[in-house]
């Protein structure tokens, strides 16, 4: 449980170079080769087991730059558990993940960090530090990698929230006083503070109201325009889903069970599919 | 019943001191790599110590108070009256002041690292400090033990001064006894033994309750009810951990010291 990864040398973490195995695979369903440049995700192979109960069982999913991938379906069918492979919160048992070519899930906690350090995750319930204001908790991660002044992360706390449509003055709030959407949007503005290449957000809809749901989606396609970041958002909220996705992916049973575009998730005969989304739609 | 069902609740048991031991490693593994987050450390100090002050004032005073109202009958009887600020004394700084004060902190300030480590937790707090890049045993874990071993020690030397104020109290009410009679009866009856003694148990009680209630926050599952369990099994394990301690701890001194 309080394991951490083994220590590598100051020297090796200079830059984070690729692993030399890593060979990207064509994205499903795109006719054109893989970048390596653009591919920032790799998921390949991946097992995951608690116990008796196999959450994955060999899952192959990739990201590229400026693409938002949408993990989903229900309730304990490890959408989650993929996010926190990716952050290396959890270590696969057998498989590779690959983060810009780096494979995390071998990676040293020295790597593991650096590698962090380019992707922000929103989760669910926002995981706002409740003892720090919103200002802090937006500098916390400048503060944790030193080099940045107090006038300078002031500035860039200010950017963010404004970013995600919050006045500045919400700065001194304590997270207790934010309602659920500014929570959220707190959340989003924390994630990105340090201009991540990568967020992943985890249920970023569930149990906010229509009107502010739909805000959340704007903002989560903003990031993807302005600033090209690849996103993974798992979700069973297919509303929000289709708002965001550039590409889909249903989980089921451990297994990726369906990928596709928007058109082809509402084209498809796949049962287990449409029958998530006529779930979903009737329960909207 | 099967050898499964006997052998679960060792491995268990087994699995707990194994991860126990894993967290203590890595905590004083932290105190000698950075970052070291002082700032931390210092605001712990305060929530351990000095917000505990209070609470170990009256354990401090109602103490020393009920072993001199009970000293002063038996001794009385034995026209022994005289000796009662030696056995306060010797009695609060040897056992009493360590033990209680100890016991006090334990369910003050464990209750409270579980409940606010074990909150963390299950709100993913911790998850997305990790998601950061920072390590939670040196953000979280260490400056609670740091301020642990710091201020348990500072903190029973006061409930020790206190007790023995409070002695002093009812000496002086039941048997009209004089200022420098008690005191000096009082520090007679110490020695370098007892002081050290004294002094090394809290040390040793401050990091047990601060790295199990750290453990027990830090493993906490189940949401709110999980929290719950976490701050009970912390008082608990931190309570039953300090008087065993205290057991051997006494049976070493005693063999170092020869009484």
């Amino acid at each position: 449980m309080f394991r951490r990864r083994n220590k590598r040398r100051s020297s090796d973490l200079k830059e984070l170079a690729p692993d030399p195995r890593w060979q990207p695979r064509p994205a499903s369903g795109r006719d054109r080769p893989p970048d390596p440049d653009n591919r920032m995700i790799d998921l390949e192979d991946v097992h995951l087991s608690f116990g008796d109960n196999t959450v994955l069982g060999g899952i192959w999913l990739e990201v590229d730059r400026g693409e938002t991938l949408v993990v989903m379906g229900g309730s304990g069918q490890g959408k989650s558990t993929i996010l926190r492979i990716i952050l290396g919160l959890l270590e696969p048992d057998s498989g590779r993940v690959y983060v810009h070519g780096v494979n995390v899930s071998s990676a040293s906690q020295e790597v593991l960090d650096q590698v962090r350090r380019q992707i922000g995750m929103v989760f669910q319930g926002g995981a706002l530090f409740d003892s720090l204001t919103v200002g802090d908790n937006l500098g916390f991660r400048l503060h944790e990698e030193k080099g940045h002044d107090e006038e300078e992360v002031d500035s860039l706390v200010e950017e963010k929230l404004s970013f995600v449509d919050l006045e500045p003055n919400v700065a001194n709030l304590m997270p207790a006083e934010l309602s659920g959407g500014m929570r959220k949007r707190v959340a989003l503005a924390r994630a990105i503070m340090g201009s991540p290449r990568i967020v992943l957000y985890d249920e970023p809809t569930t149990g906010l109201d229509p009107i502010t749901a739909e805000t959340i989606t704007a903002l989560i396609n903003k990031l993807r325009d302005q600033q090209s970041v690849a996103s993974i958002v798992v979700t069973h909220d297919i509303g929000a889903a289709l708002a965001v996705g550039d590409r889909f992916a249903m989980l089921k049973d451990g297994d990726i069970i369906f990928e596709g575009d928007a058109e082809e998730v509402l084209a498809t005969d796949n049962q287990d599919v449409r029958s998530f989304i006529d779930a979903r739609m009737a329960g909207a | 019943m099967t050898t499964a069902t006997l052998t679960r609740p060792i491995k268990t048991a087994l699995e707990e001191i194994q991860n126990l031991s894993i967290l203590t490693g890595r905590t004083f593994s932290a105190f000698v790599r950075p970052p070291f987050y002082w700032r931390d450390t210092w605001v712990q100090m305060d929530v351990i110590g000095v917000q505990s002050l209070v609470i170990v004032s009256l354990t401090g005073i109602f103490t020393g108070m009920v072993l001199a109202l009970q000293s002063a009958v038996q001794l009385s009887s034995f026209g022994a009256s005289l000796f009662v600020g030696q056995l306060v004394s010797a009695s609060v700084v040897r056992e009493l002041g360590p033990v209680l004060t100890a016991l006090m902190v334990a369910g003050r300030v464990g209750s409270g690292i579980a409940a606010e480590l074990g909150s963390m937790r299950v709100s993913e707090q911790i998850d997305a400090l990790e998601a950061m890049g920072t390590d939670p045993i040196k953000k979280l874990v260490k400056p609670r033990v740091q301020a642990g071993l710091v201020m348990l020690p500072v903190l029973t030397v006061i409930t020790d001064t206190i007790a023995i104020i409070g002695g002093q109290v009812i000496a002086w009410l039941t048997l009209n006894q004089g200022l420098s009679t008690y005191w000096n009866a009082a520090l007679n009856g110490l020695f370098f033994s007892d002081l050290f003694t004294g002094l090394a148990k809290p040390f040793v009680f401050g990091f047990i309750i601060t790295i199990v209630a750290c453990y027990m926050g830090l493993r906490t599952t189940g949401g709110t009810a999980g929290v719950g369990r976490s701050t009970t099994q912390a008082v608990v394990v931190a309570s039953v951990l300090v008087l065993a301690s205290d057991f051997f701890l006494t049976k070493l001194f005693i063999e170092i010291f020869g009484h």
